[in-house]
C-alpha cells in the first residue's frame, strides 16, 4: 500500500468517529483531534513544541457534515504537513479549511446526504418491502434494507474516501474544487427519486390487507402534506389525530 | 430464555445499532427500515418489525440530524415498539407505538444531558497538553462511545422490562376512548409522515 493510500486508509476509518465525542462546546472538536492526530504525530516528529500546539489547535470547536469530514481531514493533514516542513502561513490554512470550508460544504452536503438521500434510501427499502410482501419475493426485508444501506452508503463512504485522497493531495483547493461540483443538481434528482419512491410505496401499501380505509389514508396523507411544515411536524399531527380519534369514540362516532 | 434475558439481549442490540445514529458511521443501521425488521426477525415477527420501521421511517424522515437537533431518537422508538410488540411483553401495536414514541423522547433527553456532559473531555486532553503528557484522545472517545452505549442500554432493559409488563396490565384497564385514540394515532401515523415527507422532498427539490 502507498503512502497517500495507507493515509488515506486511516483518515477514513478514523472520520467514522469523528461524532463520537460530540458535545455541546466543542461539537465534533475531539473526533477531529483524534481523527487527524496520527497525522499530526507523522508530521511534527521532530518537533514536540509544535506537535503540541497543533494537537491543542485542533481540539477547538468544529462541525461539518460527516460525509465532507474526510476532504476537511486531509485537507487540514495537508496544511499542518506543510506548516511543519517550515511553511508556518500553513497553520492559518487548516484553520481556514475548517472554518471557512466547512461551513458551504456541509450545507451542501446535509442538503445532498441528509435532505435526499437519506429519504431515497428508505423509499427504496420500504417500496422493496411492500412490492415483496405483494408479490411473495423471496428476502424481500433483506434485499430491501440492503438496498436502503447501499443507495447511501456508497456514496456517502465514497465521498468520505475520495474527500480525504483528494484533500492529503492537493490541500484547501480540494475544498474549492468540492464546491464546484453540481451538488444542487444531484440534490435536487435525489428529491424527485425519493418523492416518486414515497407516492408508489403508499400506493403499493393501500394494496395490502392491512385494513386501512383508502379514505382515512388519503385524508391523512393530504392532511401531513399540507398541515406538516405548519404545525412542526408529523409528529404533532399524530398527537393530533390521537386526540381526534379519542373524542370520537367518546362521541359514540367511530368504534 | 428467560424474559430477563431477551429483555437484555434485545436492549443490548438496540444500544449497539444506536450507537450508528450520531457516535459511529452513520452507515443509517441505525435507522427504523433496518432496526425495526432486524429486532423483529430476531423476535420472530419480520413483518411486524418491517411495518413499524416503515411507520417510524416514514415520521422522523423529514427531521434531519444536524448539530444540536435531538427531538426524538428514532432507533430507540422504533426498536423499543417492535420489542414491546413481539417480545415477552406482547403488547398491542397500538399501546406498543406511543410506548415507542415516549421510549425515543426519553432517550433524546438523555443524549442532551451526555452531549451536555462531553466538554470535559476537550478540557482533560487540553490539560494533558499543557502539563507536556500527550493526550489521551482515543481513550476519550471510547470512553464516550461506551456511556452512549450504556445509557442507551439502561433506558431500553428499563422499557423492556419494566415498562413493558407495567403497560401490558395497565392497557386494557384504559378508557375505550383512550385505546381508540391510540389505534387512531397509530392508522393515520405512516399517511400523515408520508404526506409531509413527499410535500417537503417536493418544496425543496
Amino acid at each position: 500500500m502507498s503512502g497517500l493510500s495507507r493515509r488515506t486508509a486511516r483518515l477514513f476509518l478514523r472520520s467514522l468517529l469523528i461524532q463520537a465525542g460530540f458535545g455541546d462546546e466543542r461539537l465534533q472538536g475531539l473526533g477531529f483531534a483524534w481523527a487527524i492526530d496520527p497525522e499530526l504525530r507523522e508530521s511534527y516528529a521532530r518537533d514536540a513544541a509544535g506537535l503540541s500546539r497543533a494537537r491543542t489547535r485542533h481540539l477547538e470547536a468544529f462541525n461539518a457534515s460527516p460525509a465532507v469530514s474526510g476532504l476537511l481531514l486531509g485537507a487540514a493533514a495537508a496544511a499542518e504537513a506543510a506548516a511543519a516542513a517550515g511553511a508556518p502561513e500553513a497553520v492559518e490554512r487548516a484553520r481556514v479549511v475548517k472554518t471557512a470550508f466547512a461551513a458551504p460544504l456541509s450545507g451542501a452536503a446535509d442538503a445532498l446526504f441528509w435532505g435526499a438521500l437519506r429519504p431515497l434510501a428508505a423509499a427504496a427499502a420500504i417500496c422493496v418491502f411492500i412490492a415483496g410482501r405483494r408479490w411473495g419475493w423471496s428476502h424481500p426485508l433483506f434485499w430491501g434494507a440492503g438496498l436502503g444501506l447501499a443507495a447511501f452508503n456508497f456514496p456517502s463512504l465514497g465521498a468520505r474516501w475520495l474527500g480525504a485522497r483528494r484533500g492529503l493531495e492537493a490541500g484547501a483547493s480540494a475544498a474549492a474544487e468540492a464546491a464546484a461540483l453540481p451538488l444542487r443538481r444531484w440534490t435536487a434528482l435525489a428529491r424527485v427519486a425519493a418523492g416518486v419512491l414515497v407516492f408508489l410505496a403508499c400506493a403499493g401499501a393501500l394494496s395490502l390487507p392491512f385494513g386501512i380505509r383508502p379514505i382515512l389514508a388519503a385524508l391523512s396523507f393530504a392532511a401531513g402534506a399540507v398541515l406538516s411544515g405548519r404545525s412542526g411536524g408529523a409528529l404533532k399531527l399524530v398527537g393530533a389525530a390521537a386526540m381526534l380519534g379519542a373524542a370520537a369514540s367518546a362521541a359514540g362516532l367511530a368504534p | 430464555m428467560s424474559p430477563l434475558a431477551t429483555d437484555a439481549a434485545g436492549a443490548a442490540a438496540l444500544a449497539l445499532l444506536e450507537l450508528d445514529e450520531a457516535s459511529v458511521g452513520p452507515f443509517l443501521l441505525s435507522r427504523p427500515f433496518v432496526t425495526a425488521p432486524l429486532l423483529g426477525f430476531a423476535l420472530g415477527s419480520p413483518w411486524l418489525g418491517a411495518a413499524v420501521g416503515a411507520v417510524f421511517e416514514l415520521l422522523t424522515l423529514t427531521e434531519l440530524p444536524l448539530g444540536g437537533c435531538l427531538d426524538l431518537s428514532a432507533p430507540i422508538a422504533a426498536g423499543s415498539a417492535v420489542f414491546l410488540a413481539a417480545g415477552p411483553a406482547a403488547l398491542p401495536l397500538e399501546a406498543a407505538f406511543p410506548a415507542g414514541l415516549a421510549a425515543g423522547w426519553a432517550h433524546a433527553r438523555v443524549e442532551r444531558a451526555l452531549r451536555a456532559r462531553r466538554a470535559a473531555a476537550c478540557r482533560r486532553a487540553e490539560e494533558a497538553l499543557a502539563a507536556g503528557r500527550p493526550p489521551r484522545l482515543g481513550a476519550e472517545i471510547a470512553g464516550t462511545i461506551g456511556v452512549q452505549a450504556a445509557a442507551a442500554f439502561a433506558l431500553a432493559l428499563t422499557v423492556f422490562a419494566l415498562g413493558g409488563p407495567a403497560l401490558s396490565r395497565l392497557w386494557p384497564l384504559l378508557p375505550d376512548a383512550l385505546r381508540a385514540g391510540a389505534r387512531t394515532a397509530l392508522e393515520t401515523a405512516p399517511w400523515l409522515g408520508a404526506g409531509g415527507l413527499a410535500a417537503s422532498l417536493w418544496r425543496r427539490a
